[in-house]
C-alpha cells in the first residue's frame, strides 16, 4: 500500500506539488446482439484512451506545463505528446485543459488535464527519489505577487483571477492500427475571469474592452513567486490577452460583502 | 406473443450468419386503374409478378461465404428467415464498410421472385457465438498507382451491385413464379479516405487497384476484397473538426476471375511427415493464403495454374482452400493422412 506522500507526480521530468492526481483508462467496447443467438458480444468500436488530471501548486521557476501551452497556442510544428508519470505509471499525453487561479493572500492553484492515446507503461511504485521537488516555499506562485493592473492604479483593483485554456485534438486512427497514427491540434479557447469592483458594458462585438481589465498598454497578467512581492524579480508566468473579447459582466451584491463584478474575456485560436 | 431477435434465426444456404439487423419486404406490382372523371382508382391490376427483398447487415467472422456470390452472381441463394423461406434469391448488392478499430460490417441485399413460404417459427435453440468478429485494426491495404502511404487510410468502402430483373413469358400460367432471371451490369467500386491530396484524375482514366486484406488478430488472412480498374473520382474535404482528407474511388473495369482447384498430388501420406503438395487449377497467380484442414499452410505460388503447399506434421486429413483476389476455392478431395502402423521397425 503506497501513501500519497510516496507518489511521484512528474510532467516533462519536473516534479509537481500535486494535491490530487488521477489516471482513468477506458476502451470503446460496444454491445451487439445477433438474430437467433443467445449471447451478446462486446466488440471494439474505437481506440483506448487515458485521461489524466492533476491539480497542483505551481512553482514559478519550474512551471513546465505553461511553457508547453505557449508553444501549442502558436501551432508550433511537430506536435508531440508530453511525458507524464504518476506513482510509477508512465504515459505520453496531449494537454486538453489547463487552469490557473490566484486569489488574495493565497497560494495560486493550477490544474492540467491530458489525454493519452498510447498504452500506459510501468507499474504502481513508490517515489524514485531522483526527481527534484522545489523545497523553497517562497518559490510558489502567490496572490501577493500576481499583477493584473500594471500600474495598480486607475480602473479598480482585482480581487480574483482565473485563467483557463482548452485544446481540441483530432486523433487520426487508420486501418490496421489500434493507436492513432498522428494527432492533429485543431484549435482551442482561452478564458480569463477577474473579479473587480467596477463594471464594464458588454458591447455587441466584445472587442476593445480588454483594456478595462488591465488598464495597461500590454494587456498581460503577471504571476510571480512569493519572494517577488516587492516587484524586483521578473515574472515567470506571463499571460497575454491581446485581442480578447469580453463576453460577460456579472454584478453581485450580497449581505456582509462588498459589491463584486465578475468580468469574463475569451479568445479562440 | 412478442419475440426478440434472439428467437429469429436467419440462414442463407443453411449457413449461419451474425446478423444484427434485417428486414424482409414483399411487394405486389399492382397498377391503379383510374377511370376518366374520377380521382380515385376503381380497381388494381397486376402489372408484374411478386418481388421480394431481404436487406441485412452482419459482421464478418472469417471467410465470408456470401462474398462468393459477388463474383458468381448467377448462383441462387436459399434463405430461411425465422421459418419463412424462399429458394431462388440473388445477391443484388453487397458493401463492406471499414472504419478504424471497428468490426468489419457488411450490408447486403438479396432479391427473390418466388413466393415467401412458411410462417414465422420462433427458434429456441440458443447457440453461443464461437467465431471472433474480425476487426479493422488487424487488416491491411495494398494498392497500385495510389499516391501517399496506404497505411494512413481512415475509411474504406467496398461496394458491388448487380441489376437483377425477373423474366416473365406471355401467357405464363403461373404468374407467381417468374420464368427466369436476367442479370444486368455488375458494378464494383472501392472508396478510400486518407490524408493525402496528391492524386490527379485523368480524363482518360488511370489504372489502379486496391486490395483490402481481412485478417484476424493472430494475422490469419481470411479474405481479400479487391477492385482493379480506373481511378474515377477524387474529393477533398475541409472541415474545422478534422484534418484535411481526400476520398478516392476506383471502379472495377474487369472481372477478377475466381480461382479453381482441379486437383493435387500426392493424394495421401503417412502421419509424422511433412508433405509438399502440388495443387493445380486456374486463376491462382494472386494466391495469397492457403488453408489445410482449416489451418494456414505455408505455400509458394508457382504460376497461374500451380501452387506448392507444405502440409505440416499433423495426423489429420483435410481439404485445401486457396484465397486469391478473385475469391476462394476448395479442393473436392481430401488429402488422406494414413497411420504408419506398428508393423514397421
Amino acid at each position: 500500500m503506497i501513501n500519497f506522500n510516496d507518489c511521484d507526480v512528474i510532467i516533462k521530468g519536473t516534479g509537481l506539488f500535486a494535491e490530487s492526481a488521477s489516471i482513468s483508462q477506458s476502451n470503446s467496447l460496444s454491445r451487439v446482439d445477433f438474430m437467433g443467438y443467445k449471447n451478446s458480444e462486446l466488440i471494439p468500436n474505437g481506440g483506448v484512451s487515458t485521461d489524466i488530471q492533476i491539480s497542483y501548486k505551481p512553482v514559478a521557476s519550474s512551471e513546465t506545463v505553461f511553457s508547453t501551452i505557449s508553444e501549442l497556442k502558436n501551432f508550433a510544428s511537430g506536435l508531440s505528446p508530453i511525458p507524464v508519470e504518476i506513482a510509477g505509471l508512465e504515459c505520453s499525453g496531449y494537454i486538453t485543459n489547463f487552469t490557473l487561479s490566484a486569489n488574495p493572500n493565497q497560494v495560486a492553484n493550477a490544474s492540467v488535464s491530458l489525454i493519452c492515446y498510447h498504452p500506459i507503461e510501468g507499474s504502481i511504485s513508490e517515489k524514485r527519489g531522483t526527481v527534484y521537488y522545489e523545497n523553497d516555499p517562497m518559490k510558489f506562485v502567490h496572490g501577493w505577487s500576481t499583477i493584473i493592473n500594471y500600474n495598480n492604479t486607475g480602473f479598480a483593483s482585482t480581487y480574483a483571477f482565473d485563467y483557463s485554456i482548452s485544446f481540441n485534438y483530432s486523433p487520426m486512427y487508420c486501418l490496421g492500427e489500434r493507436e492513432p497514427k498522428s494527432v492533429i491540434l485543431l484549435g482551442g479557447q482561452e478564458r480569463i475571469s477577474v473579479v473587480k469592483d467596477r463594471n464594464v458594458n458588454v458591447d455587441f462585438i466584445g472587442t476593445g474592452q480588454v483594456a478595462y481589465i488591465f488598464n495597461s498598454s500590454d494587456n498581460t497578467a503577471k504571476l510571480k513567486e512569493i519572494s517577488a512581492y516587492n516587484g524586483n524579480i521578473n515574472p515567470f508566468i506571463t499571460i497575454n490577452f491581446d485581442q480578447c473579447a469580453i463576453t460577460e459582466s456579472a454584478i453581485n451584491a450580497n449581505v456582509d460583502d462588498y459589491l463584486k463584478v465578475r468580468i469574463v474575456a475569451e479568445r479562440n485560436f | 406473443m412478442i419475440y426478440p431477435i434472439k428467437n429469429c434465426r436467419v440462414t442463407f444456404d443453411n449457413q449461419p450468419i451474425l446478423i444484427n439487423q434485417a428486414s424482409i419486404n414483399v411487394n405486389a406490382s399492382l397498377s391503379a386503374n383510374v377511370l376518366e372523371g374520377e380521382s380515385l382508382p376503381r380497381y388494381f391490376v397486376p402489372s408484374n409478378g411478386l418481388a421480394g427483398r431481404v436487406d441485412f447487415s452482419y459482421f464478418i467472422t472469417g471467410r465470408d461465404f456470401l462474398k462468393d456470390y459477388v463474383s458468381d452472381s448467377s448462383r441462387t441463394i436459399k434463405c430461411d428467415f425465422g421459418g419463412m423461406y424462399f429458394q431462388s434469391g440473388c445477391l443484388t448488392s453487397y458493401s463492406l464498410s471499414v472504419q478504424p478499430n471497428s468490426p468489419l460490417l457488411v450490408n447486403a441485399s438479396i432479391v427473390f421472385f418466388d413466393n415467401l413460404k412458411g410462417s414465422f417459427s420462433p427458434s429456441y435453440e440458443y447457440k453461443q457465438i464461437k467465431a471472433p468478429i474480425l476487426n479493422s485494426s488487424n487488416c491491411r491495404v495494398s494498392g497500385l498507382n495510389i499516391s501517399g502511404d496506404l497505411n494512413f487510410i481512415s475509411e474504406l468502402n467496398y461496394e458491388s451491385s448487380m441489376d437483377i430483373s425477373p423474366v416473365y413469358l406471355d401467357n405464363e400460367s403461373n404468374i407467381e413464379n417468374c420464368h427466369g432471371i436476367a442479370f444486368g451490369r455488375q458494378r464494383s467500386s472501392m472508396t478510400i479516405r486518407y490524408p493525402f491530396i496528391h492524386d490527379d484524375i485523368s480524363v482518360s482514366g488511370k489504372h489502379s487497384y486496391i486490395n483490402f486484406y481481412a485478417r484476424s488478430s493472430g494475422g490469419t488472412l481470411y479474405d481479400i476484397f479487391s477492385v482493379s480498374g480506373q481511378l474515377i473520382s477524387k474529393s477533398i474535404k475541409y472541415s474545422n473538426d478534422a484534418p484535411i482528407s481526400s476520398e478516392l474511388t476506383i471502379i472495377q473495369d474487369s472481372i477478377i476471375p475466381a480461382p479453381v482447384v482441379s486437383g493435387f498430388t500426392p493424394l495421401s501420406g503417412e502421419a509424422g511427415e511433412t508433405f509438399k503438395i502440388t495443387l493445380t487449377g486456374s486463376n491462382l497467380k494472386t494466391c495469397s493464403q492457403v488453408y489445410y484442414a482449416d489451418a494456414v499452410s505455408k505455400h509458394i505460388t508457382k504460376s497461374d495454374t500451380e501452387v506448392w503447399i507444405y502440409v505440416p506434421k499433423v495426423p489429420l486429413s483435410g481439404l485445401f482452400t486457396v484465397i486469391t483476389q478473385g475469391g476462394s476455392a476448395t479442393s473436392s478431395e481430401y488429402f488422406a493422412v494414413t497411420d504408419a502402423g506398428i508393423g514397421s521397425f
